[in-house]
């Protein structure tokens, strides 16, 4: 057997998010067109322009460990799902943006602290200790793409066949470094994310962290166990445009699509629903919207987004997102884009407003980041 | 081991005397410039940089001048710096690479699976030229910067330098070879 040729599946996931800290709470409160943006206290006590984000509360955490943490809680639903124990030799494939941030704000202060020690190796090193893994972590320094990146790695060692399990996934806690980044970068919505709509305003920050149980089809199957969901391709490019504008003309982000889709063998008329990046930034949307109709024509598949209702979780983003499209697939249900509320005719994409039961086999996860990254993530329901 | 001669015949090392990434990376693009020339393929190749503390200058220089000013007067222009992949992203621009992207928060340890994905996108045909990038902005923040290259044009050189590099997968058992000599400023884990 030629191990290329191998099918990975999807055995298990976990969410940490601002609307829930299991898949299925998250889900039915997306469907439920919930947003966890709010206006926070402490963050207006400090002086931030804007005070707008979408936050988990009630962690408990030690200190500098909030992504280890959020990240060890959507691992603990990854495995239970999954059914299956976690052998040494696992794979771990992890994403982040800059890992704790926290740890590197105190930094600032001129206090003492082991800045390796709280990077984005340090959550994945979290992840394997939790669970006894002896292989070296792999830690994804992509940004808002690292969490797809995560997952292709994941599927291309398991298809290599050097491992037989992998961990795979992306976790970012709330960073205030971030939240005045952006906010200076004026990135930021100083009130509600609205993806797509002709009065976006901008991003709002979130945090979270999304795990994923990967196998190869034949063992799932073997061990009885049911595919969430198969992972079929990774399409990467690099705009090489700007530091934080995407290329305008989306040809970037029209690029990876299209690697994603040949790669797999897939035509562009068998994809059923694109979740997409959709920051709610004017630029962004637009060069979003532009690379689709590229791939798609006239045809664009129905898109929604999420980040309406999460903020945007930077490095966890793209992998809580996945698990919204794996969801999306086991419940054969598109959800809805909160927030977007009238469509910017610059962007005429047929975004979500509401959920819709339809036949859902093919799924792009498109995930973009600054530096000129564009990751689409393609799978597809398990039966096909 | 003529082979991985002819192989790593585009290796070098590099010193700068900077911390700051923006700072830094002026050096390093100027150095891949002497050394690697323009790439044939911009769009079929691939940028897979390692480092070990990437972000972290900026990201602490950053949240001090957000400490001293308040989070409504700092300064954006550093913001983008303090990620980690910012690094990767100016390399990319510098010489017009649109190919994939990596950055891997890692030292030598993550030299296996790094070459696995770049033998796994060359044998695919997804890129026709890899750039595997070292590049460590100091330790502590203030020591110099630190750089190395590796071309990888075919799938067979890389699994040459994987057979020299380790034995057993995901593990450091087998790096002993001078291959590694190149990766030594990063600090095993």
């Amino acid at each position: 057997m030629n191990p290329l040729s191998s099918r990975i599946v999807i055995t298990g996931m976990g969410v940490a998010t601002p609307l829930g800290m299991s898949v299925s709470g998250l889900w039915s409160r997306l469907l439920e067109g919930q947003s966890a943006a709010r206006a926070w206290e402490d963050l207006a006590a400090e002086g931030y322009r804007s005070n707008y984000a979408c936050r988990i509360e009630g962690i408990e955490h030690a200190p500098f460990r909030r992504g280890r943490q959020l990240a060890l809680l959507a691992a603990e639903s990854a495995v239970k799902q999954s059914g299956l124990p976690v052998p040494k030799n696992t794979g771990i494939f992890f994403g982040s943006t800059l890992g704790e941030s926290a740890a590197f704000e105190f930094a600032a202060t001129g206090q003492s602290i082991d800045l390796q020690d709280h990077a984005v190796r340090s959550i994945a090193r979290g992840i394997a200790h939790q669970y006894g893994v002896e292989n070296a972590p792999t830690a994804i320094a992509t940004a808002c793409a690292a969490g797809n990146y995560a997952v292709g790695m994941a599927c291309r060692a398991l298809k290599k066949g050097r491992i037989a399990l992998a961990i795979a996934g992306g976790a970012e806690p709330f960073s205030r470094l971030a939240m005045v980044g952006f906010s200076r970068s004026r990135a930021m919505s100083n009130q509600y994310c609205r993806p797509f709509d002709v009065n976006r305003s901008g991003m709002l920050l979130g945090e979270g962290a999304a795990i994923f149980m990967l196998e190869r089809a034949e063992d799932a199957l073997a061990r009885g166990a049911t595919p969430l969901a198969e992972v079929l391709s990774l399409g990467l490019t690099c705009d090489a445009y700007h530091p934080v504008a995407p290329r305008p003309d989306g040809s970037g982000i029209r690029r990876a699509i299209e690697t994603a889709l040949k790669t797999a063998g897939v035509l562009p008329e068998q994809i059923d629903w694109v979740n997409t990046h959709g920051s709610g930034t004017k630029l962004s949307d637009i060069a979003e919207a532009k690379a689709l109709k590229q791939v798609f024509g006239e045809n664009v598949p129905t898109c929604s987004g999420s980040k309406g209702a999460l903020g945007h979780a930077l490095g966890a983003a793209s992998a809580i997102e996945l698990a919204l499209c794996v969801q999306g697939i086991q419940a054969q249900t598109l959800p809805p884009t909160p927030c977007h509320e009238q469509a910017d005719p610059e962007c005429n994409i047929p975004c979500l407003s509401s959920p819709r039961s339809a036949t859902i086999q093919y799924v792009l996860n498109c995930a973009f980041a600054f530096g000129g990254l564009n990751s689409a993530l393609l799978i597809r329901s398990w039966n096909v | 081991m003529e082979r991985l001669n002819d192989l790593t015949r585009r290796e070098y090392y590099a010193s700068f005397p900077f911390a700051d990434e923006k700072a830094t990376m002026e050096a390093v693009n100027a150095a891949l410039q002497a050394i690697l020339g323009v790439p044939v393929s911009p769009d079929k190749t691939g940028i897979y940089l390692i480092s070990s503390n990437a972000g972290f200058y900026s990201s602490v220089a950053f949240w001090e001048e957000v400490l001293e000013k308040g989070p409504g007067l700092a300064n954006p222009e550093r913001f983008p710096w303090t990620l980690a992949n910012a690094p990767c992203g100016a390399i990319s621009r510098a010489f017009g690479i649109t190919g994939p992207n990596y950055t891997f928060h890692g030292t030598a340890m993550d030299l296996p699976v790094t070459l696995e994905q770049i033998d796994f996108d060359l044998s695919q045909e997804l890129i026709s030229q890899a750039w595997l990038i070292a590049l460590d902005f100091g330790k502590n923040l203030k020591e110099n910067t630190r750089l190395s290259v590796l071309v990888f044009s075919d799938a067979l050189e890389v699994n040459a330098l994987m057979a020299q590099l380790y034995r057993q997968p995901y593990g450091l058992e087998g790096l002993s070879s001078d291959a590694l000599k190149k990766f030594q400023f990063f600090a095993t884990d």
